[in-house]
């Protein structure tokens, strides 16, 4: 360190004090602080009143640092002899103290905002993880009703209904489908907060995709007697390399989203390209309507907090954390005093070759009629979807079912009874499909201990597949389903010969 | 007329130097002055008929209590442990603190309490008290809710 002009640091003012017998002030210099020869010391400040214990009829040599008096910081020695007489020498400090002050200031200052902060992080973060199991659960506990009334009314639509019914029952249909589609969006929201997220790339039909979702909104928009009005550039590649899911769920939410605040007649969505670059296309999206938006609504996906996120605000929130997971950008542009602009670019890979794209699973599923019927055991507590698997079997004529809420009740029954089939609901009684299933596995009778178990669950992320898997289950079916998808996995693991 | 050592310590700004203040000068500040060494601050009580000059250290905080300077708890008569209950760090360790102190300072009093009650929520106060019960005493220095009692209670302890 180099000293200042003044050398204030080095030169080191002290005082000395001797002290008699009886703690009065036997003499002293007067160069820090005046005392008063003959007076107590005790009275000098309080400093000096605790002092006097360590006058103990010993010999003692104590050094106290940094003790604050009348405005100033000294280091002091205190000196005792057996005799009771000391001498107390004190040293002035006060700029060295001073200057560890400051760095002291600073040093805690920010150890307790650090603290702090810390503090309410781990707040928040309690607070969103339990939300975002609350509302996890909340989707998972709709999720079985709506399966019923997707299962039905698509049941229903199969059979002789006429022309009003028909509508009606589309209706059903189709308001079931929306409502499992916000639950799927809360659900996903929910997890890209969470923040792990999958991306999928597979090759596909770019147009074939642009074309499907004109479809379905010029029916849909239609209806409201407005107008959907479509253009895409003749540059756009037809073929894409990405996650198709997630690039068809941009472009409906961000229709969804104009859907929501159209004031006009008219919602446009333009698609173009911006430039291709290694291998990656920059696809422009921009998607007109009337009327304005929140001022705020392009800013709300900064509240991390899902709390915060505005039902309306739902199809541009999950838009806005697609397109980021998608290093993309997104704005949104007032144009005149009525009408808006959602603009999102994003960057695609698209194939530089010829592609195959796979084709399409049939989803319907097919229809057989069994001579012999199929014996379906199914394990399940919630009486909803109970029913609904209930009444998709027995539709077709093909099965005989029965239902167990009671895992003794069932496991006595895949004992004595021989089954075709066991479906097991993700839990019952407490006991979870995969505690369930291998219980099961320990009592049926040889017979059913070879028979395909199924697991209906809304636990379907790959771990948890992979569990059920492991566990002996032959397929797992998402909830909610459709009385197709049901039957189809149900066909596909059975031995069908047996039955034809 | 006994005069008694109490020292003051805890963590770095749990409002040692402000509850002192509070006591001796009845006065508050928002201000975060970091203590550095020691102050020493004098108050009569009087208890039972018994005046006792109670001489007050004020100590800086650490985190260790074992950084304080030695020579500073010599001879001390009474602890008050002070801690803030917004912030866990400062009774994190409280425990092993008083374990430390009596071990080195023999059997004194220590008085363990919890600062910022005026932080907490209207109505959570007695909720608080039992979440803290390894606190004896929960205090406000800013609104001086116990502060009087807390030295008191010292005082009390000290002369009996
Ligand atoms: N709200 C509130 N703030 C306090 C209280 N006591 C102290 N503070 C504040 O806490 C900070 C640290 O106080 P201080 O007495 O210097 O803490 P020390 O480092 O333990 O001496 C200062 O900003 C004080 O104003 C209290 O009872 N309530
Ligand atoms: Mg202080």
């Amino acid at each position: 360190m180099i000293p200042d002009k003044s050398n204030k640091d080095f030169i080191v003012k002290v005082q000395f004090i001797a002290i008699d017998d009886q703690g009065r002030i036997k003499k002293s210099d007067q160069n820090l602080i005046k005392f008063t020869e003959g007076t107590q010391i005790v009275d000098v400040h309080p400093f000096f009143e605790s002092l006097i214990t360590y006058f103990d009829h010993k010999s003692d040599h104590i050094k106290l640092d940094c003790v604050n008096m009348f405005d100033h910081s000294y280091d002091i020695e205190v000196i005792t002899h057996k005799d009771n007489t000391g001498v107390i020498i004190l040293r002035d400090r006060t700029d060295f103290y001073d200057r560890i002050q400051k760095i002291a200031q600073k040093r805690n200052e920010s150890l307790i905002f650090n603290e702090v902060l810390e503090l309410k992080n781990n707040m928040l973060h309690e607070k969103e993880a339990f939300k975002t199991k609350f509302i996890q659960n909340f989707a998972h506990e709709v999720r079985s009703p709506l399966t019923l009334i997707s299962a039905f009314s698509s049941l229903l639509l199969k059979g002789e209904l006429n022309l009003d019914q028909t509508k009606l029952v589309e209706a059903v249909n189709e308001q079931s489908d929306k409502l499992r589609k916000l639950m799927d969006d809360i659900i996903e929201l929910s997890q890209l907060k969470k923040g792990k997220p999958e991306i999928i790339n597979t090759p596909f039909s770019f147009l074939e995709l642009i074309e499907s979702i004109h479809l379905n909104f010029s029916s849909k928009i239609s209806i409201s007697s407005n107008i959907f009005e479509m253009s895409v550039s003749q540059d756009v590649p037809e073929f894409l390399i990405g996650d198709k899911r997630r690039i068809e769920q941009i472009i409906s939410n961000l229709i969804e989203n104009a859907l929501l605040y159209n004031s006009g007649n008219k919602i446009k969505l333009e698609i173009s390209e911006n430039n291709r670059r290694a291998g990656k296309s920059s696809l422009r999206f921009v998607v007109h309507h009337q009327g304005l938006v929140p001022e705020d609504l392009e800013n709300r996906h900064l509240v991390k907090d899902i709390e915060k996120i505005e039902p309306e605000g739902l199809s541009f929130s999950i838009v806005r954390e697609l397109v980021d997971l998608m290093d993309g950008s997104i704005s949104i542009k007032k144009i005149d005093n009525n009408s808006t602009q959602q603009i999102i670019n994003i960057r695609v890979s698209f194939p530089l070759h010829n592609v195959e794209i796979p084709v399409k699973e049939t989803k319907t599923a097919q229809q057989y009629n069994f001579t012999d019927k199929v014996r379906v055991l199914i394990a399940d507590q919630n009486s909803t979807t109970q029913f609904t698997a209930l009444k998709v079997l027995v539709s077709t004529g093909n099965f005989d079912t029965v239902v167990y809420k009671d895992p003794k009740e069932l496991l006595e029954a895949v004992e004595k009874h021989e089954y075709d089939l066991i479906l097991i609901s993700s839990s019952i009684s407490q006991i979870d499909a995969v505690e369930l299933i291998g219980i099961i596995k320990e009592f049926a009778n040889d017979k059913n201990k070879s028979i395909p178990i199924i697991a209906l669950t809304v636990r379907t992320s790959k771990e948890d597949i992979a569990t059920y898997r492991k566990a002996g289950f032959k397929d797992v079916v998402k909830k909610p389903y459709t009385d197709d998808e049901l039957l189809n996995t149900i066909y596909k693991r059975l031995n069908l010969k047996k039955f034809l | 007329m006994t005069s008694k050592k109490i020292v003051i310590v805890g963590s770095f700004g749990v409002g040692k130097t402000s509850l002192i203040r509070r006591f001796v000068d009845e006065t508050f500040s928002e201000d975060y002055k970091v203590t550095i060494g020691v102050h020493i601050l004098k108050k009569t009580v009087e208890i039972q008929e018994n005046i006792v000059n109670l001489i007050i250290w004020d100590t800086e905080g650490t985190d260790d209590i074992e950084e304080i300077r030695k020579a500073y708890l010599l001879g001390t008569h009474g602890f008050i442990y002070v801690t803030d209950i917004t912030r866990p760090k400062t009774y994190e360790n409280l425990a092993a603190h008083k374990t430390y102190l009596n071990e080195q300072f023999g059997n004194v009093p220590i008085i363990a309490v919890g600062n910022k009650t005026d932080l907490l929520a209207k109505g959570s106060i007695a909720q608080m008290k039992e979440d803290m019960d390894f606190l004896d005493l929960l205090i406000s220095a800013k609104e001086g809710n116990n502060v009087q009692r807390l030295f008191e209670r010292m005082a009390k302890m000290l002369i009996a």
